[in-house]
């Protein structure tokens, strides 16, 4: 591997802010961002990328190219929960392999916005159309992993969810996830970035784009406090769940790598896919999953995917996968 | 004065909707709420981190009569059985003004 990719990715301010917050939870400092602080950060960094996909894509237009990226981003949405929940049910009960597939077939908005990031520092063009596949990407697999818990549920003769009081049909939860306040906000804001003029964009430059990789910075040591803490409740989880965390990642990543070659997907959009695939949800899904799924152990799927997949997907896996995408792409 | 059943509920905030719902179903159309409440039990630690209500608990104070109690026991039961949560159930007097 180029070392010079991974190692510039490392001291990357962004990344060595993240490394921040870890520390301070290890030393046990009282670091602490608001939490509606956090929000704000998170909302701000959705309305910037989704601004800025619009506004790109309504300069570069649909073609069938861009329509084929989406149909892969969904079909991998609803492949990746469907086979990681039958790899997990051999260590994990029902309710905890469906959340987890579901988590994991979702994405990460955070590692990619980590990821345009990347690629902006690399002066590697990707397509404003990859903020819609994101967004595509969201509900599929908690449709999957709803569905293969329900089935699964009359299999093992456990009583159906929609009979008991409080329960919550998947119409319901998959409303839920789409108007989460995450989803809502990029949509919008990529729908406005189409619509909008270039120069009324351009106004809003010093707020969407000067300051963007500071807020990127100070989100991830938000992050790194996040992931810290959660990395606690991971000392009681199996061996089995730490190596799925970084394994099925890599896995969903090649999957989404040769397609990007088959399909001949341009550097900059592969590497998004790419990012998109590995990712797991630790926002809207894990929502989700405590109104579907509330038997679920929200204990072991977060961690999982917030204190092992997140931080190996910005770390390692972004450059790695950039390089790999390097060597087998024009 | 008047004989009162005092519930005070801790369930996961996402639950929320559900339980206000059920509760309006069953004739109890007031509550007192709380969002953003911590804690730990029997599902973990609950310690309101993080970017969605996934860690966060809320607590409902309800006053209702004993026959209205009784209505919703049985569905009470249940829904904290599949959401989580607890009940605690005191007799109380209500100031009728």
């Amino acid at each position: 591997m180029n070392l010079e990719i991974l190692l510039n990715n490392f001291i990357n301010p962004t990344i060595l802010f993240f490394f921040l917050g870890l520390f301070a939870v290890w030393v046990r400092s009282d670091l602490a961002i608001p939490s509606q602080v956090s929000k704000f950060l998170s909302y701000y960094l959705l309305f910037c990328i989704g601004l800025k996909g619009g506004a790109e894509l309504s300069h570069s237009g649909l073609n069938a190219h861009i329509f084929i990226v989406l149909a892969i981003a969904v079909v991998m949405a609803l492949l990746v929960p469907l086979y990681s929940f039958f790899i997990l049910r051999r260590r994990f009960n029902l309710f905890d392999s469906a959340a987890i597939a579901a988590t994991y077939g979702s994405v990460s908005a955070v590692t990619f916005i980590t990821a345009i990031n990347f690629l902006q520092e690399n002066e590697a063009p990707f397509g404003g159309y990859m903020v819609a596949a994101m967004a595509l990407m969201e509900a599929p697999a908690i449709i999957v992993g709803l569905v293969l818990a329900d089935m699964y549920r009359q299999k093992e003769a456990q009583p159906p969810k929609g009979e008991e009081p409080g329960a919550s049909s998947i119409r319901m939860v998959v409303r839920e996830a789409m108007a989460n306040g995450s989803v809502v906000l990029i949509m919008g804001s990529f729908v406005i970035g189409i619509v909008s003029s270039d120069s009324s964009v351009a106004t809003l430059a010093p707020f969407t784009q000067d300051i963007f990789k500071g807020m990127l910075a100070f989100f991830l040591l938000d992050m790194g406090l996040l992931a810290g803490r959660r990395l606690s409740a991971l000392r009681q989880a199996s061996g089995f769940a730490l190596r799925f965390s970084v394994l099925v990642p890599m896995a969903n990543a090649s999957i989404a790598i040769g397609l990007a070659y088959l399909l001949q997907v341009d550097k900059g959009d592969a590497l998004l896919l790419t990012v998109l695939c590995a990712s797991a949800s630790y926002i809207a899904v894990p929502a989700a999953m405590r109104i579907s799924l509330p038997k679920a152990n929200a204990g072991l799927y977060v961690p999982m995917s917030l204190a092992i997949t997140f931080p190996f997907n910005i770390v390692l896996g972004i450059p790695l996968y950039y390089y790999i995408l390097n060597q087998i792409l024009s | 004065m008047q004989a009162y059943k005092k519930l005070e509920i801790i369930i996961p905030k996402l639950e929320s909707r559900l339980l206000v719902k059920l509760l309006q179903n069953n004739g109890i159309k007031g509550y007192s709420y709380w969002g953003g409440v911590r804690g730990s039990g029997d599902r973990g630690l609950q310690d309101g981190e993080g970017l969605s209500d996934t860690f966060v608990n809320a607590c409902f104070v309800i006053a209702c009569s004993e026959e209205d109690f009784n209505r919703i026991k049985e569905k009470l039961r249940a829904f904290l059985s599949e959401a989580g949560g607890v009940c605690m159930v005191s007799d109380v007097n209500w100031l009728i003004h």
